[in-house]
């Protein structure tokens, strides 16, 4: 946790830093009313409070180790006391398998969205996506996972396109 | 509002093609709610993409079906695989799970639907109710007002949804604030961190950002579990006997309060109202000692309060145009989307509005209790579809939803964007809850804080001045105060004073 909030720290004055930079290039001067009433007022003010919450959570993560001590005794009470089933608790037994699971999920809806859609028709980009992720997670093989991705891209285009009248992508 | 008016605008519900629609949707919100991973935001978000071309009273029909439908429903999940379905019943598996290993699962349901149904009921009297009280002091909100209240909600919802660390909460709240300001804003039209991009100078919409931020964000935190779960138990009695209600009348009621104020505290949902409802149930039952291994108060406390919190979280989006809840965030977008402005003028320009809520809320529960009660056996079939399969044909869903709304790509890929950043954002403990709330109210406060400038030739005492304000930030300052480290410093000053005296 201390070391995710490190880089959590880092990144949160990054952007707050970036935004700071970009509101004060906008135009300040730019009406009637000058700087009460500038774009960039508010997004500075924002960027200016993200910066200092964002240092706070760096320089706490840096050098305050009892607060995390005390975060993680909390966390073990309760566990202790919670009857719910505690998803880092299995975790830490898969800890590999699980980024493994998270890069792959993250991918297929990436090759879905940045690839298949708007350059192949609606229904085989959604099949081949169903299928693939089925795929990917074992749940069936090439003939099971075609066939409920070819369902699901008929079912959802009908559902959507003729029923609901949406338009899809 | 007065119960003729209630009457008039439950009849006009009546007929065959809204009774339908909220039937359905109930049960989509019940299946939403029952999977693991889930929550009833998401099933908000996602049918008001899919629902963009009905008619708009049929749709608020539908979403505030889908809202009640999906809190009941992560019950089932609760008590049948002690994994709660949406963070509202975290607290039912304390007490569900049990009964259902003591062979009682069937008849925990049936609490947990008589106890969701009473308490959802709780919830739209309060909201009939005050809603017309709130909405009259609403009135007398003006620039200086909304932007200290959008103030305040960040730092309270930060401070709620996330007790560990509000500090987290509050990042995630300015995050979102700073990231609404992103296109063209109000006074001057100027596009605001556009880079050029003709998408980006329309600004981040909110629908694509709340279903990554609740949909995909859940579909990557379900696949990332490494086992599937299974029903290992049976369902018998459902029907609860009605001596197991009334007996807890004193909970009942006390968890419709908890469940309404915590509701109607800008941000903070259903899972809070929850665990307050069973924290304060066990410490006035008279067999505290039950509770966690089966107790009947502690599964009825969860869910009359994560129910009744509903109605509460209604109350500001109608008065104040502010979300009591993520869920209740999405279904004041949907309103936007519709044409309908919520807000202090809501009961001059649409006067019958609140009555025609109360009368949607009213069907949604009783279409809640019927399927909650008749369609067990079959409901829990599908827990028994693997995530593997379900999961992808969720995420196409997703993507139409993001996609209905402005027929842009820009939006499936802001989609996948805010989903991969909520997910990192929560397994590291920040809050999502914040981050959606900062994003509405982020042109609110942008707004107003100028408007009021200019008004007042940028003088910025009247945001110290006028009482609801100096109220609001008083409320603001405790907040931070009691979460900071310093009422522990001052009390150590203390602490040290007689020890060194002795």
């Amino acid at each position: 946790m201390r070391r995710t909030d490190i880089i959590f720290g880092i990144l949160i004055v990054a952007v707050a830093g970036a935004f700071a930079v970009m509101s004060l290039m906008m135009p300040w001067y730019g009406s009637e009313w000058g700087i009460i009433a500038a774009p960039g007022l508010v997004p500075l003010m924002l960027s200016i409070l993200l910066l200092i919450t964002g240092l706070i959570l760096l320089l706490r993560a840096v050098f305050s180790k009892s607060f995390y001590r005390s975060l993680e005794e909390q966390a073990g009470d309760e566990a202790a006391e919670n009857g719910c089933e505690k998803q880092d608790q299995s975790e830490k037994l898969n800890k590999e398998p699980a980024w493994k699971r998270i890069i792959i999920t993250i991918g297929l809806a990436a090759v879905y969205i940045f690839i298949l859609m708007g350059r192949l028709p609606y229904m085989i980009s959604t099949g081949l996506y169903v299928a693939g992720f089925i795929l990917a997670f074992k749940g069936g093989g090439i003939v099971k996972s075609l066939l409920i991705g070819a369902v699901t891209a008929v079912g959802v285009w009908l559902a959507f396109e003729k029923i609901f009248l949406v338009v899809l992508p | 509002m007065s119960i003729s008016a209630f009457i008039i605008e439950f009849l006009k519900l009546m007929t065959p093609q809204t009774v339908f629609n909220a039937f359905w949707a109930t049960g989509f919100g019940i299946i939403v709610g029952m999977l693991p991973g889930l929550t009833a935001t998401m099933g908000v978000a996602l049918l008001t993409g899919l629902t963009f071309r009905f008619a708009t009273d049929q749709v608020i029909v539908i979403l505030i079906s889908v809202y009640v439908g999906a809190i009941y429903g992560g019950s089932r999940s609760a008590i049948l695989l002690n994994i709660p379905g949406t963070p509202a019943n975290a607290a039912t598996c304390l007490d569900g799970n049990p009964l259902a290993w003591a062979g009682k699962a069937g008849y925990a349901m049936g609490l947990a639907t008589v106890s969701s149904a009473i308490g959802t009921f709780f919830g739209l009297i309060c909201l009939a109710i005050f809603s017309p009280m709130l909405g009259d002091i609403a009135l007398s909100f003006k620039s200086w007002e909304f932007f200290v209240l959008a103030i305040f909600g960040i730092v309270i919802c930060g401070n709620l949804t996330a007790p560990k660390d509000p500090l987290k909460g509050w990042i995630a709240g300015i995050l979102g604030l700073l990231l609404s300001q992103i296109g063209q804003e109000s006074i001057q039209a100027y596009a605001r961190f556009s880079f050029g991009s003709i998408d980006m100078t329309g600004g981040l919409s909110l629908i694509p950002v709340l279903v990554g931020v609740y949909g995909v964000s859940e579909i990557i935190g379900v696949m990332k579990l490494p086992v599937d779960y299974t029903v290992r138990t049976k369902v018998a009695r459902i029907i609860p006997e009605l001596k197991d209600i009334f007996r807890y009348w004193k909970t009942i009621i006390r968890s419709g309060v908890i469940g309404v104020i915590v509701g109607a505290i800008p941000g903070v949902g259903e899972d809070t109202a929850a665990w307050i409802s069973y924290d304060f149930a066990k410490r006035g039952s008279k067999h505290p000692e039950e509770f966690g291994k089966g107790s009947y108060e502690g599964l009825i406390a969860s869910e009359t309060g994560n129910n009744a919190c509903i109605g509460g979280a209604i109350i500001p989006v109608l008065t104040l145009a502010i979300p009591g809840s993520a869920p209740a965030a999405v279904l004041l977008a949907a309103m936007w989307l519709h044409g309908i402005r919520p807000g202090p003028l809501l009961p001059i320009e649409q006067p019958q509005f609140i009555a025609t809520v109360t009368a949607i809320f009213f069907l949604a529960t009783i279409s809640m209790t019927l399927l909650g009660l008749s369609f067990v056996r079959p409901l829990v079939k599908v827990l028994q579809v693997p995530r593997n399969i379900l999961m992808p044909i969720i995420f196409t869903l997703c993507a139409v939803g993001s996609y209905a709304i402005n027929g842009r790509l820009f939006d499936v890929k802001l989609m996948l964007l805010f989903g991969v950043i909520g997910y990192f954002m929560r397994s590291n403990d920040f809050p999502a809850a914040p981050l959606v709330l900062g994003f509405i109210l982020g042109p609110m406060a942008d707004e107003n804080l100028r408007r009021a400038l200019i008004l007042k030739n940028g003088s910025i005492l009247p945001f110290f001045t006028r009482p609801i304000c100096m109220v609001l930030w008083g409320m603001t300052l405790l907040v931070i105060i009691s979460r900071s480290p310093l009422p522990g410093l001052v009390k150590g000053l203390f602490k040290k004073n007689p020890a060194k005296a002795a």
